[in-house]
């Protein structure tokens, strides 16, 4: 085999189909955006703490147990994990739950059980650790 | 071989390539049957989403059955066909080491366990079909060697590479850790190791299946080509797995980016190393 035959092997040394340079030429401006907004966004990150904005979505009674759906936001610049939420209900019982993780600026879904009716639901974020 | 003992030989034939195709599955899936994470997709994965990964996975393991497959000339449903055994083979493995493994247990629903070998059947075929090429004794065909490389058929080749090892890594929490662990720069650094090691993996260090660029082929020619497409496929394929198994429900889109960041690395590589390998 003459090293012509053997390079022409791969398709890579071949006569070039103009679709191989569109796909290519679609790629580079696909990475080409990918790190300009890894770029942008990395400055115009600031380095502030996380900050949580939990939310009560909906309480239901089911089989005699109350449950109160949760949505935390982390508004924050920094993923929290191990994050501990605390619900006081006005009654007086109190429940809580953890997420192992809430990064900057996502939310996580939970429900807290009670008792009874928890009106007048407070809710307040605890503790967290870093990631 | 002449047509007569190949037809003698075909009961024995059959039993062969299960044989083969219980040890590619076990190879290529062991990792993953061993994998918790794995296992609690069963039940934390939406059906649509576990559906719609089967439907893309089937269309994948016939191409990639009609691309490794040894007859000259092959018809879709000859692939069609090898790639159904190869699923079947696939969850008949997954079935029998889960229940060894106690991960399979009574008392669990039929959508579990369902869940649990549908999940697994996918990257375990991929190495069903795999064992056909790459476990062979030297005498079989060996169509493989003398196939004829096409640019679509490469970049298919990429696209089953990432997901492969994509597989092995998207289910666990360390892929959503890294990448809060991570700063962006961290992120721009990766996204440039992963294009530089497919590169080289194919073109520059010389493996034992890599392509040689010829004279009239200069570098950035190949580089634009073929590496930038494989590392869009990678990162494309990285995203749809994050998807699929739930990594990016309620994430803010910087975080999704800088986890499909994350997986596209060993995605990358993964579609390099198919390349050679296949």
């Amino acid at each position: 085999m003459s090293d012509d035959e053997e390079s022409g092997r791969y398709p890579v040394n071949r006569a070039q189909h103009p679709a191989e340079w569109i796909i290519g030429a679609a790629s580079a401006i696909g990475l080409l955006a990918l790190i300009g907004y890894l770029a942008v966004t990395a400055l115009a990150e600031t380095d502030g703490p996380p900050v949580f904005e939990p939310t009560v979505d909906e309480v239901f009674a089911a089989e005699g147990v109350w449950h109160a759906r949760i949505t935390l936001r982390n508004s924050g610049d920094r993923t929290a994990a191990d994050v501990v939420l605390q619900g006081t209900a006005g009654g007086g019982e109190a429940s809580e739950v953890t997420f192992d993780y809430v990064p900057a600026g996502s939310t996580r879904q939970s429900a807290l059980l009670f008792d009874a009716e928890p009106s007048g639901l407070e809710l307040s974020v605890r503790s967290y650790t870093d990631p | 071989m002449t047509v007569r003992a190949r037809e003698t030989g075909a009961h024995r034939g059959i039993l062969r390539d299960a044989g083969r195709a219980v040890g590619g599955a076990l190879i290529f899936s062991l990792p993953m049957l061993m994998t918790m994470e794995m296992w609690q997709l069963a039940y934390t994965i939406e059906g649509w989403r576990l559906a719609l990964l089967l439907a893309v996975a089937v269309p994948l393991l016939v191409g990639l059955s009609h691309v490794i497959g040894f007859e000259e000339r092959r018809t879709l449903r000859e692939s069609a066909m090898d790639a159904s055994f190869a699923f079947g083979i696939a969850a008949f493995t997954s079935l029998v080491v889960l229940t060894i493994l106690g991960v399979l247990a009574p008392g669990m629903s039929g959508d579990e366990i369902a869940g649990k070998i549908a999940i697994q059947s996918v990257p375990a075929a991929i190495g069903a079909l795999l064992a056909r090429s790459q476990l062979k004794s030297s005498d079989d065909d060996d169509a493989l060697g003398d196939r004829k490389e096409t640019y679509a058929g490469e970049l298919f080749l990429m696209a089953v590479g990432a997901l492969f090892l994509g597989f092995n890594l998207a289910p666990t929490e360390e892929m959503i850790l890294i990448s809060y662990q991570m700063s962006k720069w961290h992120a721009i650094v990766l996204v440039a190791i992963s294009i530089a090691a497919m590169h080289g993996f194919v073109f520059a260090v010389e493996f034992k299946g890599g392509s040689e660029l010829s004279e009239d082929t200069p570098w950035w020619s190949a580089l634009f080509r073929f590496t930038l497409p494989g590392y869009a496929i990678a990162a494309l394929i990285a995203l749809f797995m994050l998807w699929v198994f739930g990594r990016t429900d309620g994430l803010a889109p910087e975080m999704v980016v800088m986890a499909m960041v994350v997986l596209a690395f060993p995605a990358a590589i993964g579609a390099a190393a198919a390349r050679l390998i296949l």
